[in-house]
């Protein structure tokens, strides 16, 4: 029990900050990142044992994450939320140019529906297989790779973000 | 394309401003489990009540009692927005029959029906628009244009003006002529609103700022915001119209009406979400989506009694006009749990379709009608018996539903 305890707290103490940054490419929302990672933390942990047993820990913390995040959604699209204050940004270098980047994708995922988001976050950013999307999510792989098509088709149409991968490309 | 995006997401994600507290975290576990096993119903935090005088409609809201007005002689007609398909479709109760959709705009998710239940007021979140339809013949009217992203709508008990929540201010609109006042400013992150009995403040939660603004209706002047706790979400009433309750991540907070001074805030434990009275003004039902449970409150003393559990991920609540039954919504299980509230005991569940997140009850609280987003359907469950009907097909996503008295 006691080490039991002592897992899941060095991989929380551990995972934190890249979990609430997955979260806020979820959310677009710091506040609303650090509430659905503890939420998350908090139902996994009373099930860590059985999940450190069954292989990826990480990978069952980002699954309850991302269902936690679909559920909050589904609610009352709470996403939909348009931007509102420009973000704190405290990184050192063009704040500016990093801070127009952080609007524009924020914008742009504030687009997609709550499971194109995840798709995208889980396939781009966490860079899990279409089978492991597929198992997070519950889902079929064709239907990872369908959401996964529209939700990339939906940010081309967004005209701020396509400029900026442009620039990137040159 | 994939490989670019990925480095714009990661140029995008900037720095948690917080850490996490994994002390904080392993503090609500335990209180979870307590919970859960039933061990330490003191340890539980807990909550207030309300009412939300904004009438049906939010995954959260409960059916609101109507006033003594009569409806339209063919009985009541419910109103379910499909977010997903951009429609509204009005079922007749007394037959159980879906009518044929009416158009409204992207993503409708809030209805609200005047008093008289002569117009359902519908919000069209990513159209920026308020789509009025008249009951008596299910026909849109033009769209009257509000503030970005409107997401919740109030009608004040005279039924003169409509209240619509955009994402940081408040349009409010003359239901005589359907025109649009200037909007006031509530702040960013603006989300649910009530407003007293006497029609004369709504209240509006705002979430980024973690402030209540009151608003005075008959001017439409935004009075001093009234701090409360983090992320206020839903907001309600007593029938009595003396305290507004809020519920924040993790705690409520009641603010005394008369002077607009927030109460010491009321420990829930993280995630309580939705929140209902009786008629009777003397308990409030709050549900609490992480632990599975819902939590009465003597109104008369705000003392939490003994939780009551229910299915995973309880959403949305409703309780009948008469005050004996409160059912609740249980997303992942796709069941609805009755309560009973003068043993607050839960009977059993009774299984509808998937991802139920609303609910509704005919003024006559013979049936209960449950939104399920993830079929695209409605199930009507007779509250005598308890049993569920044949659902009934609605658009896709539907999301809020709202009954004419």
């Amino acid at each position: 029990m006691e080490a039991e305890v002592e897992g899941f707290a060095q991989f929380a103490e551990g995972r934190q900050r890249a979990l609430q940054q997955a979260a806020w490419l979820l959310t677009g929302d710091w506040a609303l990142a650090e509430d659905l990672v503890q939420t998350a933390l908090i139902r996994s942990w009373p099930r860590w044992e059985r999940i450190g047993r069954r292989g990826d820990p990480e990978l069952y913390v980002r699954r309850v994450m991302v269902n936690t995040w679909m559920a909050w959604s589904r609610r009352r699209w709470r996403g939909e939320t348009p931007s509102m204050a420009v973000p704190d940004s405290r990184a050192p270098g063009d704040v500016a140019a990093e801070v127009t980047v952080r609007v524009a994708v924020r914008d742009a995922l504030g687009s997609l529906t709550a499971r194109q988001r995840a798709v995208l976050v889980l396939r781009v950013y966490d860079d899990l297989s279409e089978a492991q999307v597929a198992q997070v999510l519950d889902c079929a792989v064709g239907t990872v790779k369908s959401t996964m098509a529209r939700a990339v088709a939906k940010l081309r149409e967004d005209p701020r973000l396509a400029e900026l991968m442009d620039r990137e490309a040159r | 394309m994939d490989g670019q995006l990925r480095e714009l997401l990661e140029a995008a994600v900037g720095e948690p401003p917080r850490k996490i507290s994994i002390e904080t975290v392993r503090r609500r576990v335990a209180r979870r489990r307590a919970v859960e096993y039933g061990s330490g119903a003191a340890a539980v935090a807990i909550i207030a009540g309300l009412i939300p005088a904004s009438i049906g409609a939010l995954g959260h809201g409960p059916a609101t009692p109507r006033m003594g007005v009569q409806g339209p002689v063919r009985g009541p007609i419910a109103y379910v927005a499909n977010a997903g398909s951009g429609t509204v479709t009005p079922i007749r109760t007394a037959t159980n029959t879906a009518l044929p959709p009416v158009k409204t705009g992207h993503l409708p998710q809030a209805i609200a029906i005047t008093p008289d239940g002569m117009t359902a007021y519908v919000a069209n979140t990513r159209s920026g628009t308020v789509v009025p339809i008249r009951t008596a013949t299910n026909t849109a009217l033009p769209p009257v244009k509000t503030g970005p992203g409107p997401r919740a709508i109030a009608i004040t008990v005279d039924g003169k003006t409509a209240y619509v929540v955009n994402s940081r201010t408040v349009t409010p609109i003359r239901t005589a002529t359907n025109t649009a006042l200037p909007p006031v400013n509530v702040g960013p992150g603006a989300y649910d609103i009530a407003i007293t009995p006497d029609g004369k403040t709504a209240y509006v939660t705002s979430q980024n700022l973690s402030t209540v603004t009151p608003i005075r209706t008959p001017t439409n002047t935004a009075l001093a915001p009234v701090k409360v706790g983090r992320l206020p979400e839903a907001i309600a009433i007593t029938p009595d119209g003396k305290t507004a309750y809020v519920v924040n991540s993790g705690t409520v907070t009641p603010i005394r009406t008369a002077t607009n001074t927030a109460l010491p805030p009321i420990k829930t434990g993280i995630e309580p979400f939705a929140i209902a009275i009786t008629p009777d003004g003397t308990t409030a039902y709050v549900v609490k989506t992480a632990s599975n449970t819902v939590v009465p409150i003597q109104i008369a003393t705000n003392r939490p009694g003994k939780p009551i559990k229910v299915g995973t991920d309880p959403d949305a609540i409703a309780i009948t006009p008469d005050g004996k039954t409160a059912y609740v919504v249980n997303q992942y299980r796709g069941t609805v749990t009755p309560i009973q509230t003068a043993t607050n005991t839960a009977l059993a569940p009774v299984k509808v379709g998937r991802l139920p997140e609303a609910i509704a009850i005919t003024p006559d609280g013979k049936t209960a009608y449950v939104v399920n987003t993830g079929s695209g359907t409605v199930t009507p469950i007779q509250t005598a018996t308890n049993t569920a009907l044949a659902p009934m097909k609605v658009g896709r996503d539907p999301v809020a539903i709202a009954i004419t008295p």
